[in-house]
């Protein structure tokens, strides 16, 4: 799939950006605070309805507007269809927020609107993510199923919500507000619930896993063997299936009952579990040296892409911000031969056109102030009009 | 004149803002356009509010809105008297009348189960549900609270404390009803259709 037209106005700094992609790679270049990362939150944003920077959508709106625009047109398998979304700012008070449209009709649910435009996105933050904590390995291995199914939001969310309620009834329990065999209806809700979450993730991250040691030899010394696991709490292993990780989830709240009482929280299920990286069946974080780590992580990112495309039967679109400056000449070069050879829409932002060592069609363009800048400038070439690449052609 | 408002006007305001979904400003602004609007009008509200509690109460038995001790479902004998639906509140049972779907009687509970805000089975209208059900008479006892988490857990818990016996058949609403979504804002075909494939507990 890709993008053919990109715009966004009062989005943050941008104001009445409109870009013709490229139906290959997309340099966005600009020095910081120019816009660059605003532009792929923008596209990112139409594809999920959440930014990867904030939860509040309202930050997104530039101080001095009432609404911000977004808006994309996505080809997807030929067949193109205009998205957009229209966000409430903090001076919209407790209006309507904001309101989603597919080819021109307000999409009242968020599953007319989901899995139009797929995106894949890769931060500088994601090379962190072997030394980071667990939740941020959680949220992306949740991003990235959700890219599979769009319904895993609303498992999360329902998930989140019966623990919110489990641990208030756990509080108002101590304080002798409630009784305790209410417990028995939220342990029930909540293993239900955290056994689809625990078991999807899993099978999530074997998949995953199996890519990433395919990957891992091109971007690493020769000879060692990636792999990432689910690592569930309690007494759940590996193999066990949906229903056994319910049966496992109830024992473990029942055994931990008298301690979750004491803290008002709930010290078993899939919101305290990990992603575990290894190099050679070793932790990553303890055993492996930095390099090896950058090259784990995008070993994974190429994976995820992979494994998107066979799902989607097309590359997802690709945004990148600013990971080549944190990657040493090979690996970028490694990394640029692989996205070429991957084929998909790729959009890379950078201060300096010049670090991006690519030889693949491709459009730069400048960003400053929050507009496109449109005037000649010495790395700012277009060598293939979009749409004239073989790639594009049905 | 100084910044302050005269007293009768903030006093309406406040108690505008304190309806659900009116911030301060349009408060005001309510409070502004009735001061402008013709005399009449201001009583005609005003006495329409304060007949409201008089002339509207609830149901003493299913919890409906009444004129009476007895709503007008209740009251009705083509109802079917064997089939009773729990419901949420008086909205979900509007919507599921609507679909006409269902022809037996309901039971509101005023509210759902949320730790989260303080509601325990205390605040529901759980005590008279048991009641009506254990005086017998009814075959089927269909859970029709929303399919969010806070409707789940209602839905569990009546399960919990209705006494089955082989005569009394318990069922829970399908769910062709997406997630996270309230009764109230599904159209009524999907509605129906959930209500049709109901499942047996």
């Amino acid at each position: 799939m890709h993008l053919e037209r990109v715009w966004a106005d009062g989005f943050r700094n941008l104001s009445g950006v409109e870009l013709l992609p490229h139906v290959r790679f997309n340099i966005v270049e600009g020095d910081n605070g120019q816009g660059k990362t605003n532009l792929l939150e923008a596209i990112y944003l139409l594809a999920g309805l959440r930014s990867f920077r904030t939860t509040r959508l309202a930050e997104c709106v530039r101080f001095d507007q009432d609404r911000a625009e977004v808006a994309c047109r996505v080809v997807r398998r030929g067949v193109a269809s205009d998205l957009g979304m229209e966000l409430g700012g903090r001076r919209t008070g407790s209006g309507p927020r904001s309101k989603v449209w597919v080819d021109g009709k307000v999409a009242s649910r968020a599953t007319d609107y989901l899995g139009r435009l797929v995106v894949v996105l890769f931060t500088p933050d994601h090379l962190r993510l072997p030394f980071g904590e667990p939740d941020a390995r959680r949220r992306y291995l949740d991003r990235a199923l959700f890219n599979h199914q769009a319904g895993w939001l609303a498992t999360l969310r329902r998930y989140d919500r019966t623990l919110s309620q489990r641990n208030a009834l756990l509080r108002a329990v101590s304080a002798g507000d409630a009784d305790r065999t209410m417990l028995a209806v939220y342990d029930e809700l909540l293993a239900t619930a955290g056994a689809e979450i625990s078991f999807g993730r899993a099978s999530f991250a074997a998949e995953l896993s199996e890519g990433v040691a395919a990957e891992f030899s091109a971007f690493a010394a020769p000879g060692l063997v990636a792999a990432l696991s689910y690592k569930a709490r309690g007494a759940i292993t590996a193999g066990m299936d949906e229903a056994a990780r319910k049966d496992a989830l109830l024992g473990g709240l029942a055994d931990k009952l008298d301690l979750d009482l004491r803290r008002g929280y709930t010290s078993m299920g899939p919101h305290l579990d990990d992603l575990v990286l290894t190099i050679d069946g070793r932790p990553a974080r303890v055993h492996a040296s930095a390099g090896q780590c950058r090259a784990l992580v995008l070993a994974m990112k190429i994976a995820e892409i992979r494994s998107l495309e066979r799902h989607l039967g097309e590359p997802p679109v690709l945004l990148m911000d600013d990971v080549s400056s944190e990657l040493d000449a090979d690996r970028n070069q490694a990394l640029m031969a692989h996205l070429d050879a991957l084929g998909g829409q790729v959009f890379l932002t950078t201060t300096d056109a010049a670090f991006i060592r690519l030889t693949a069609p491709r459009q730069v363009v400048r960003i400053r102030g929050g507009e496109l800048d449109s005037s000649p400038s010495p790395s700012a070439s277009t060598d293939s009009p979009a749409g004239d690449d073989p790639g594009s052609m049905a | 004149m100084s910044g302050q408002l005269p007293e009768a006007l903030d006093t309406v305001a406040a108690l505008l803002g304190r309806l659900p979904g009116v911030g301060k400003r349009s408060a005001l602004r309510l409070a502004f356009h009735l001061l402008e609007r013709p005399r009449e009008e201001a009583v005609q509200l005003a006495d329409a509010l304060s007949a409201l509690h008089g002339a509207v109460g609830y149901c003493t038995r299913c919890g409906h809105l009444s004129t009476g001790e007895l709503c007008e479902i209740c009251l009705d004998p083509r109802r079917d008297r064997h089939t009773l639906c729990v419901v949420e509140t008086v909205p979900d049972l509007l919507a599921i009348e609507a679909t006409g779907e269902f022809g037996g009687l309901y039971h509101v509970l005023h509210g759902v189960l949320s730790p989260l805000r303080g509601v325990g089975p205390g605040q529901l209208r759980l005590a008279s549900l048991v009641d009506r059900v254990g005086s017998g008479g009814f075959s089927e006892v269909i859970l029709a609270t929303s399919i969010s988490v806070e409707g789940e857990a209602t839905a569990a818990y009546v399960q919990r404390l209705i006494h089955r016996t082989p005569q009394l058949m318990l069922s829970r609403i399908a769910s062709g009803v997406p997630q996270g979504s309230d009764l109230e804002f599904i159209d009524q075909g999907t509605l129906g259709r959930a209500l049709r494939a109901r499942q047996t507990l």
